[in-house]
Parts: C-alpha cells; structure tokens; sequence
C-alpha cells in the first residue's frame, strides 16, 4: 500500500529532511511515526500525501508514483486518500457541513447522495448537532473530529494524519485515536505521525522512529 | 449545470460576504481604472467628431480667367461630377459672385459697390467640398491631388482651398488620432494591469480556501471556474459602473461646455460614447477580469499551493 525507496529529501540551503528512507506499510495497518520536533516526521507526511515530492528515490502510495505524479494526477490521488492537519485546515467561511462535504461535492457526487452521507459521518464523530455552525464558533476538539469526518467521508483506502492531537487535551485525543483505530478495523491502513510517545505506548500499533531525516527503529 | 451555476453564485455571495472590505477595495480601484478609459474614449470621440465636423466645412474653389470660354466650364463641371471624392459642385456665375460680394460688403464700403466695372475683377468658379467618407487625415492629400489636376485645364486661373489652413488642420487631426489611439491603448493596458494586481491581492488572500481545495482533490478547472467567473463579474459590473459615472460627468460638464464654448456651436457635436463602444468597453471588462483571474488563480492552483505557501 505504502512503498519508500532511498528517499531523500533536500530542502535549499542543504538541509536533509530524509535520508535514505526506506520503508514498507501493508493494508489495513496501524502504523505510528514517531519522533522529536524536526526529526522529519511531517516531511514523510508530506511525501506520503502528495504535498511535497521527494528530492531523489520512490514514493508509492496506493499504486500511484508519488515522485513523478503530474499536477492532473495529483487531485485524482488526493481523491483516493484521506488526510488530517494538526491545523485543521477547514474553510472559515464554510458550515461544518459543507467542510465535510468538500471531498464528494468535487468529485461531482449528486446533492441527495452527499447530504446523506455528510449526515452519517457527522453522526458517526458526534457533530450531527454542529452541521450549521461554522468552525471558529465550534472547540478545538470538534474541529478536528470535523476533519476526520472530512478525511473519512469518501471511504480513502490510506488515512494520514500529522500530529491529529497536537492541539487537543487528552481526553480528547484518546477520543481520537479510538475513531482512527475505528477506521482502521474496517480495512483502512492509517499511519499517524505523533510526538506523544506516551499515547503511542498505549495503543501498541507498529512504531517507526525517526531521527535526523533515518529511520532509527521500527517495532510491529 | 444548475449545480455549477448554484457553486458559482454560493462562491461570489460568499466571496462579498466574508472578504467585503477586499472586494469593495478592489471594486473601487476596478471603477476608478474604467471612469480613466471612459473618458479618455469620450475626449477622443468628440475630437474626433468636432474636427469631423470642421473637415465637412471646408470648402475648394476653381475660378476661371477672363479667356475661359463654355466648353472650359463644361470639361471641368464633367470632371468634378465624375469624380467620386467630390460633394455637390456648384458653378457660381460672375453675377452670382458680385451680389454675393456686394452682399457682404455693402456696410464696408459703400462707394465701391456702385462701382460698374467690379464685375469684371470677379470671377466665376466652381465651388465644392469632399465626400463624407473622406478621413480628415486624406482630406488634404485629395485636395492636393484635385488641385494639381484641376490648376491644368482649360480656362482654370487659380484653385483654392485655404492651403495653409487645411495643412494645418491635417496635421492636428493625425497627430490627435495617433496620440488618441497610442494614449486610449496605454490606458487601457495600464487598466488591465491595475485589475490584475487588485484581482491578483484578491485572490492571493484566499490561497488558504485554494490549499484546502487542492489537498481534497478538486481539480484545476473545479477551482479556477468560479475565481474566473468573479473576475469576469467584477470587470463587468465595475465597467458598467464607471461608464455609468463617467455619464454622470459628462452631462454636467456638457451643461457647463454649452454654456462656455456657445459660440463655436459645437455643443451640438459634444456627446457621450455611442452604443458600440459603450459595449465594447463593457466586454474589454469582462474579458480582462475573467483573464486577470485566470492568469492569478492558475500561478496559486499548480496542484501544489501547499507546498509553496510554506517556502
């Protein structure tokens, strides 16, 4: 499902995000990127959710070239996966509903079909109560349930989330995590890129560690 | 199609509603580049109709010699009715010409008029002016042309068509029409781009709106379509606007031109733009708000705006 080979990543001024990374994830595997800040966690999120291309080496995410992938093919891709910002990233001056529709809305899904759907998966986060409420009138905590729902809606075969609990108590990200580990038993593979080594502890999922842009550990 | 034309209107409505300040900002700099067109078309348009109208009033005359006999009349009244560029020659006999004279002179001097032999110092002559669909700037090089080819016939002592004034008038109606078209193309140019800097401030506001939609795969044509249609509103509706205010303008200060220039009577020739160009100016709107985004919107939405957003 998720394939890295001699992955480098050089950003200007010879900095080394990634060295020679290599790495195997199979479907429906949890998987954990963990790390300290800088250690290149969030430049692997990058190369798996198309947002960055890899300076040299192969990226391939659900049978898609990630390092040759044209800008065509890139909305085709970003259609086939899900993913979550420690931001956010919602449209302000868009309804909870219409956020999470966003995915099915451009892919040209018929408003009947998207309405029931959006409905579903804001029942299944617990935001059924939210859908007219716009983003900054709602917590932290239900914003980013908000893009999870956004992230899942279109059912994607991979799930990436960076930092999904960064800005949240730990209340809340239990909350979360148990919903990833939902989706994840219903076939999807997430993999999350955390720094919160004591909740990663706890879920006993594969783990890869990464320091300097190397992958320095990784235990199933 | 409804759903596509549901997105654009929910993308404007949406757009004027969370950015209206950036909007209003951009509107008033979009009207105040098209009152600039506007009015420089005006000015040129009736520059252009007010030396029109003096080019019509000019006028040649072929006087004949005393040894000029019929047949020297007829040859040249054959040639100036055969020949296209010509409007309405009339033959002025020698009687004609003195009453005319005496007509015009009776208060200046009145002994002279009572003079018997008077008659035979004037002569008489054709007298006609160009065809309408002469340019101004041709005007003088027909003239020319009938002058040189009337001055070797027959019974012809002298052609006149105020030379020094024709030229005169030949060299003011090219360099106004060169400098009008060279000064309305620079404003216009420097409309587009003022468009496209405020379109492009516009949209560049909203990159985030752009990141997102690009990360949830929405394709290029999903994302520039409505940025485009905006554009293209916004021309329009800020021409409309402008050349509505520059009529505004134009109506006071034609009230105020009749008054001050009454003597010229051109007050008349004085109008606002005509119809066609009106709509041509509304249409250079559109295209140019519609390119403007396009061109702004396609430097963001490469599939990639994540990615240059945080270099």
């Amino acid at each position: 499902m998720i394939h890295f080979s001699h992955v480098y990543k050089t950003y200007s001024g010879s900095v080394h995000a990634l060295k020679n990374v290599d790495l195997n994830i199979d479907k429906g595997e949890f998987v954990f990127i963990t790390g300290p800040s800088g250690a290149g966690k969030t430049t692997l999120f990058k190369m798996l959710s198309a947002y960055d291309r890899p300076s040299s080496g192969s990226v391939n995410v659900a049978g898609f070239d990630l390092g040759r992938i044209s800008a065509e093919e890139v909305s085709i891709f970003r259609r086939r996966i899900g993913v979550i910002f420690q931001d956010f990233k919602l449209l302000k001056d868009q309804t909870i509903f219409e956020n999470v529709a966003l995915p099915l809305l451009v892919r040209g899904d018929r408003p009947n079909q998207v309405s029931r759907r959006v409905a579903d998966i804001l029942e299944h986060v617990g935001l059924s109560n939210k859908a007219n409420q716009r983003p900054e009138f709602i917590s932290g905590g239900e914003q980013q349930r908000t893009a999870i729902a956004r992230a899942l809606i279109h059912q994607p075969g991979v799930l990436i989330a960076d930092e999904p609990t960064g800005n949240l108590d730990p209340n809340l990200s239990e909350e979360i995590m148990d919903l990833l580990e939902r989706v994840c038993a219903q076939g999807t593979t997430v993999f999350v890129a955390t720094h919160d080594l004591e909740m990663v502890k706890r879920r006993k999922k594969r783990t890869i560690k990464i320091n300097n842009g190397i992958i320095v550990g990784d235990s199933k | 199609m409804r759903r596509s034309v549901s997105r654009i209107t929910s993308h404007v409505s949406k757009s004027w509603h969370h950015h209206l300040p950036l909007q209003l900002a951009t509107m008033i700099v979009l009207i105040a580049s098209f009152v600039v067109v506007s009015g420089v078309i005006t000015m040129s348009y009736n520059l252009n109709r007010v030396l029109t109208l003096w080019g019509e009033s000019m006028q040649v005359s072929v006087y004949f010699n005393e040894n000029s006999t019929e047949q020297n009349i007829s040859y040249v009244k054959k040639f100036l009715d055969e020949n296209q560029k010509v409007e309405k020659p009339k033959y002025v006999t020698k009687e004609a010409a003195l009453s005319v004279f005496k007509e015009q002179m009776a208060s200046y001097a009145p002994d002279l008029l009572s003079d018997k032999d008077l008659v035979k110092f004037i002569p008489s002559s054709f007298q006609f002016g160009l065809k309408k669909h002469i340019n101004p700037e041709e005007q003088l090089e027909t003239m020319q042309t009938l002058a040189a080819s009337l001055k070797v016939m027959g019974g012809v002592e002298d052609v006149s068509y105020g030379q020094e004034w024709v030229k005169s008038y030949s060299t003011l109606t090219r360099v106004l029409s060169w400098g009008g078209e060279f000064f309305i193309v620079i404003i216009a140019i420097s409309a587009a781009f003022v468009m496209a800097n405020s379109i492009h401030s516009s949209i560049a506001q909203r990159r985030g709106e752009i990141e997102v939609l690009e990360l949830v795969g929405a394709t290029a044509n999903y994302i520039r379509i409505p940025f485009v249609c905006e554009g293209a509103l916004m021309g329009g509706v800020a021409s409309s606007l402008a050349l509505a205010l520059s009529y505004g303008v134009f109506s006071s200060l034609k009230n105020y031109l009749h008054n001050q220039i009454a003597f010229l009577q051109l007050s008349s020739q004085i109008q606002f733009i005509g119809m066609d160009i009106l709509l041509a100016v509304i249409i250079f709107g559109v295209i140019a708000g519609a390119l403007s985004s396009w061109i702004c919107v396609r430097h963001i939405n490469d599939g990639w705006a994540a990615i240059q957003s945080k270099k």
